[in-house]
């Protein structure tokens, strides 16, 4: 059983992911995926949270112009240098590793996107009311509500360019998900629990066939 | 597959074996490719005369300008085909080359009518003159109508080389060159066609090489076969390619921004001929600096590697090794450009007005090359450790910011001299410039080693 939680920025996605975990008994890879990912590969952790979950790594003129720089160097890829398409390859291949040696939950890197081949996987997007959202990122962040907003407002944006670029699907959209839950509804704990029920109604299901 | 599992071999086995195995096929792609080009100045000088030099010379800002608009499309696919060959989503890589076709014909048909529609104004602003002209337009007419055959095959190309099958890509070019090496005598000579005769065995070459390579995208059992369901045009794709390519696009078109400076500098202070020893001189030039880009090639998993692996007296191993084998490469050309000009430049004519003139302007222009090879690695290496900003700005300082002011005020008080002699100052400036920056990078990295995976990637 697989597990892959996308969710909007203050949506308290990761929470119920790591609730889903205790509750099913399997581990949450959200940021130790990054450790996981550096180990196997060797290349230093740092790197790949930098790059987390950002589809561009030059935002200045990434930003300005919108676009992404390989630069022409006669071969026309870069896809052999330090950047952010390689850092993805290498973490995709852990995510892969690790779905292939344990049950797990995902949280964002596209995990869905990943381990789309993959018949045992529930893919979740995880969303909330704006005013939660807020409340949530001023709690754990310590902002003020302004502040808050915009920061929401940018780590959406950059989670749906990241996603879009690497999977070619769209982030948040209804088809690109098993189930999509709005956490305001039910609260994080209930939410958890109704996702347990889910995934084990699916793993008995798998297990009959 | 191009990035998959990237091979933890880069962190432990030898830099020289390293980059020797990551080098050579590139040197030879690249080789080949300057070859190809060579090839048809050489025909056309010693076929059909010293102003159809000129006439080719005339037409490389428009080269540059078809090349812009193929890089435009061709980087961006590589890239995310290779993406998503390396996540085995073999479904939307196939559905990125059927938009890459897309974009191809369409582009390369718009391209070819808007060009051949204004064909004599163009040419005019690219340093055309009445004698030069028919040159110039006999064979640009045939170049644009088989314009959509150089994009696809170049563009397809690219994509072997993403999909993994590099030897693919390589033997294509090889084809293309052999063919046009066969085919240009025997238009020429034979066949009596002139400039022309180069200009449709440069087309023949490549509709052939063109056909050579379908067979790795027609067959069944291969990943990335063209059929007609790829063919869906897909917003989110071409939005992705474009957005890729548009900084390759923007270096092209300033390149052919700059060559038409020289192009009309050239025209005016030292007449038509002195345009055809700008085709030789860059031509020869071209060789060598091509063969440090390949070089670079082969530098660049290695030092990104161990970049990330935090390897750095392996990241400054590679670095020193490509620097001193492109300096080889370079003082190389400069031995050949400063000791032997005549020499080479009979290659491609016995004109005794063009000769002398490209021998002057191969002087000038190779005077520092000893040095080039080095500014080449360094803005390639910055690129290959992640800092893509600064690699494209030393890149611009060479090839432009430095280039275009030379470009028009040496000319003013050196005449052609001047013209020539931007090229040697720019390459100069540049050095300095990437010297700086690489020796503080590597002093930070000594002062502050935590800095290194802190870097604004």
């Amino acid at each position: 059983m697989i597990i892959t939680i996308a969710r909007t920025f203050g949506s308290g996605g990761r929470q119920v992911g790591e609730l889903l975990a205790q509750k099913l008994g399997i581990s949450c890879y959200d940021h130790n995926l990054l450790s996981e990912a550096a180990r196997q590969s060797g290349i230093n952790e740092d790197f790949f949270r930098r790059m987390d979950e950002h589809a561009n790594n030059h935002p200045i003129t990434g930003g300005l112009f919108g676009m992404r720089f390989p630069f022409l160097s006669g071969s026309g890829t870069t896809d052999q240098s330090l950047d952010a398409n390689t850092l993805f390859q290498i973490q995709s291949d852990t995510i892969r590793t690790i779905a292939d040696r344990e049950e797990a939950i995902f949280i964002g890197r596209c995990a869905d996107y990943v381990l789309r081949e993959r018949t045992d996987c529930l893919k979740v997007f995880i969303f909330a009311n704006a005013d939660d959202c807020v409340k949530r990122v001023v709690n754990r962040l310590q902002v003020d509500e302004e502040q808050a907003a915009i920061l929401i407002e940018k780590t959406n944006k950059q989670r749906s360019k990241f996603y879009n670029y690497f999977s070619s699907k769209t982030w948040g959209k209804a088809s690109t998900y098993d189930i999509a839950v709005n956490t305001s509804l039910l609260g994080i704990e209930a939410t958890a629990e109704s996702l347990a029920v889910l995934a084990r109604q699916l793993k008995a299901k798998a297990i009959q066939r | 597959m191009a990035n998959q599992n990237i091979p933890t071999a880069l962190g432990t086995e030898p830099i020289g074996k390293l980059l020797r195995k990551y080098a050579i096929p590139a040197i030879i792609a690249m080789t080949a490719q300057s070859l190809y080009n060579m090839v048809d100045s050489i025909f056309i000088g010693q076929g059909v005369g010293p102003l159809a030099i000129s006439g080719l010379a005339i037409t490389f800002p428009l080269m540059n300008l078809a090349g812009a608009f193929g890089s435009l499309v061709g980087v961006g696919a590589s890239t995310l085909i290779s993406v998503k060959l390396g996540q085995k989503d073999y479904a939307t890589a196939r559905q990125v080359l059927g938009n890459v076709l897309i974009l191809n014909v369409v582009i390369g048909l718009l391209f070819t009518l808007v060009m051949l529609g204004f064909i004599e104004p163009v040419l005019t602003f690219f340093g055309a003159s009445s004698e030069t002209m028919p040159y110039a337009r006999d064979y640009m007419e045939i170049i644009l109508i088989g314009n959509m055959v150089t994009h696809i095959y170049l563009g397809l190309n690219a994509v072997l080389r993403a999909a993994g099958h590099p030897t693919a890509s390589m033997n294509a070019t090889i084809i293309a060159v052999v063919l046009n090496t066969l085919l240009d005598p025997l238009f020429i000579y034979v066949f009596h066609l002139g400039i022309r005769g180069a200009a449709i065995a440069t087309i023949l070459a490549q509709i052939i090489a063109l056909l050579w390579q379908l067979k790795f995208f027609t067959k069944g059992n291969q990943l990335l076969c063209i059929t007609r369901d790829i063919f869906r045009v897909s917003r989110r794709i071409i939005s992705g390619i474009i957005k890729i390519g548009m900084s390759p696009f923007l270096m092209n078109l300033a390149s052919c921004f700059v060559v038409t400076l020289i192009n009309n500098g050239l025209k005016n202070n030292g007449g038509d001929l002195a345009i055809g020893a700008f085709g030789i001189v860059n031509r020869v030039s071209f060789l060598f600096l091509m063969i440090v880009m390949g070089l670079n090639q082969g530098m660049q998993p290695i030092a990104g590697y161990n970049f990330g692996a935090m390897k750095i007296d392996r990241v400054k191993h590679v670095f020193r090794l490509t620097v001193v084998a492109a300096t080889i490469v370079t003082t190389t050309g400069f031995i050949i450009g400063e000791f032997t000009p005549r020499l080479i430049t009979r290659i491609f004519t016995n004109d005794a007005e063009l000769l002398q003139l490209s021998v002057y302007g191969m002087r000038v222009v190779m005077c520092v090359f000893p040095i080039v090879g080095a500014q080449i690695v360094i803005a390639n290496f910055f690129q290959s450790i992640g800092m893509a900003q600064k690699s494209i700005f030393l890149s611009l300082t060479r090839q432009l910011l430095f280039l275009i002011p030379g470009l028009i005020i040496l000319p003013q008080f050196f005449g052609i001299t001047g013209v020539w002699m931007s090229m040697p100052a720019s390459d100069m400036a540049a050095c300095i410039i990437s010297t700086i920056m690489i020796i503080r990078l590597f002093v930070k990295w000594k002062r502050h080693p935590e800095s290194i995976a802190q870097a604004q990637l």
